[in-house]
């Protein structure tokens, strides 16, 4: 993996690197965030393998609950799917949310965040830059799911309209929800520990929750 | 605190050949902090880093035990120190990545707590580990800096085929940066640190892991960069360069200044030269050991190569004598060389608690230790 590029630098050009201009204006928190999450998409777009939570766990889910649980839980599959798919979206989502954390604790260990913390910017830019990019593998997700659902034959009663409102709430709440990990992202000390807490919260409180039993069928 | 233990610290070392000129002078200089005004050979000139009994602790750890220190703008200071010393504590303190517990830090007159920003505004970081993103490309990397340090976009991009070019990146620079050797990435790293030229650069261990190329040319930048303005604070355990680089050293020992000065004075602090004397067979040694000592009249000491031996000496008119006797003994030497301290052995001797010998066999230890694991210390 170490191939030496050609082109050695010489001293000559090594003292053309220094720069004599004056120093750019200090950008607007606005710009910080959105360069941090420009950053947040190129590196989904480096390593798409980290798109495989969002685009193959949905719709392994979809197809597990609806083809196994749908003929007992509601009579028929396609009953089902219209109870599920909703529940399914919001889930999809809110599991993502957990990356964010993780990513954050990735960057701490790596040292990039220690310059970030020392260049002259609005601090929380890094943070809000993450969650911007998150923002869009939310997006993705929810756009696979709805699309897969449409497949299968969910038909939303709240027509296009309402499909758009509850995906912009999801994100909204997702993106609420993710500074949650965020925080324990700084806390934890590695990104395995932090991937367990999370499960533990969330893993329950989905199942318990009316995603995919109604809970008036429950003790 | 300091003001007690450090100069009797220092005073151990004076015995071999007079240490107290220098070092001492110089030290009280750096520890002008309590009288204020006397800051010594940088009276004048404006600090760009000013610390007052700057404390730092981890649990039971003191990383950092009440240091004062005056680093004058411009010119490069190096940070001196054996692992786990506190050097790079030290940098984090003033890059504003940590709060001491204890005492002020300013950089150019401004608090790195109450006035991060404006510190932040001044100063740029390169730590041991290569401080970029892995997985986004040396471009990328490079455009990401400039538009976080206000270039638009189009001058960011401007910026960085102009950095990649000189740092000899170019060709590398659509690939991902984990991809990148360790000197491609240490250069990509420091070409981070100067998208805009900084006031104060932080170089933690720049040349950690490096081949001696690849080290040259990161000196070259470094120069580079001193000749423009900037003033470097340089972390290094390397002491050749420290002396190739700096203009002055402080050598930190757990988490205290124990010397300061320019890299002569602190040399010239440990005698004027040394004679380095190594025997064809190393059972001869102990019989080498004492007629070097009879003759040049003053400590030999055994080197951790079991056929060497080194001798500080005061007096070079002797040194003839020695060899004459030396071959009457009918001891056989394969090498026989005068020369000056290196900063080397001012630094064991500055750095040595209990027995030199121990301290040279871990020091070379910890030396290999570190160049295995590519250098983590705290």
């Amino acid at each position: 993996m170490t191939t030496e590029s050609g082109a050695e630098p010489d001293a000559e050009r090594l003292r053309s690197a220094v720069s004599d201009q004056p120093r750019p204006p200090r950008p607007s928190a606005l710009s910080a965030s959105l360069t941090f999450g420009w950053r947040a998409l190129l590196k989904i777009k480096h390593v798409p393998e980290q798109l495989f939570d969002v685009t193959v766990f949905p719709v392994m889910f979809l197809l597990l609950f609806t083809y196994l649980f749908g003929g007992a839980l509601a009579g028929s599959t396609s009953a089902y799917l219209q109870e599920l798919l909703p529940g399914i979206l919001a889930m999809t989502v809110v599991f993502i949310t957990i990356y964010t954390g993780i990513t954050l604790n990735d960057d701490v260990d790596e040292g990039v965040f220690d310059r970030f913390r020392t260049l002259p910017i609005w601090q929380p830019a890094v943070i809000v830059g993450a969650l911007l990019g998150d923002a869009v593998r939310y997006t993705i997700a929810s756009t696979i799911v709805i699309a897969l659902g449409l497949i299968l034959g969910f038909r939303p009663d709240g027509g296009a309209v309402g499909v758009l409102s509850a995906v912009a709430l999801l994100l909204v709440f997702s993106f609420s929800l993710s500074w949650i990990w965020t925080a324990l992202g700084f806390v934890m000390r590695s990104p395995e520990s932090l991937m367990a807490t999370s499960m533990l919260v969330l893993f329950p409180l989905t199942f318990v929750s009316n995603v995919f039993v109604d809970p008036a069928t429950m003790p | 605190m300091t003001e007690h233990s450090s100069p009797r610290h220092t005073a151990d070392l004076t015995e071999p050949a007079g240490l107290e000129g220098s070092v001492s002078a110089d030290r009280s200089g750096a520890n002008s902090g309590a009288t204020p005004g006397d800051f010594g050979p940088s009276k004048d000139s404006a600090l760009a880093i000013e610390t007052e009994e700057l404390v730092k602790h981890f649990g039971e750890t003191k990383a950092v035990d009440g240091v004062d220190l005056a680093v004058p703008a411009g010119g490069i200071y190096g940070l001196l120190g054996p692992n786990g010393a506190g050097k790079t504590t030290m940098i984090r303190m003033l890059a504003t990545l940590l709060q001491p517990d204890a005492g002020t830090a300013r950089v150019f007159g401004h608090d790195v707590g109450a006035d991060a920003d404006a510190v932040r505004g001044r100063v740029s970081m390169t730590g041991q580990f290569a401080s970029v993103d892995e997985d986004l490309t040396g471009h990328e990397n490079l455009v990401l800096l400039a538009r976080l340090l206000g270039y638009s976009r189009r001058e960011a991009k401007a910026r960085t085929i102009e950095q990649l070019e000189a740092f000899g990146l170019t060709d590398a620079a659509s690939r991902q940066v984990k991809t990148y050797s360790g000197g491609m990435r240490r250069r990509l790293d420091i070409a981070a640190s100067i998208v805009v030229t900084p006031e104060l650069l932080f170089l933690d261990e720049p040349t950690t892991g490096l081949d001696p190329r690849n080290r040259s040319q990161v000196w070259e930048i470094i120069r580079a960069l001193v000749a423009n303005g900037t003033t470097v604070l340089l972390t290094t355990q390397y002491l050749e360069e420290a002396d190739q680089l700096a203009d002055r050293i402080a050598v930190i020992d757990d988490g205290r200044i124990v010397a300061e000065g320019t890299p002569r004075d602190l040399k010239a602090s440990i005698g004027s030269g040394v004679l380095n004397v190594r025997v064809r067979d190393p059972g001869q040694r102990e019989e080498a050991r004492q007629a070097l000592t009879r003759i040049l009249n003053a400590p030999v000491k055994l080197e951790s190569d079991p056929a060497a031996l080194s001798a500080r000496i005061a007096d070079t008119n002797r040194i003839a004598h020695a060899f004459v006797e030396l071959s009457q003994a009918e001891i056989a030497v394969t090498d026989f060389a005068l020369g000056q301290p290196s900063l080397d052995e001012v630094f064991l001797a500055l750095t040595d608690r209990d027995d030199r010998d121990t301290h040279t066999d871990r020091a070379s230890r910890d030396g290999r230790d570190k160049a295995a694991a590519g250098g983590r210390s705290r």
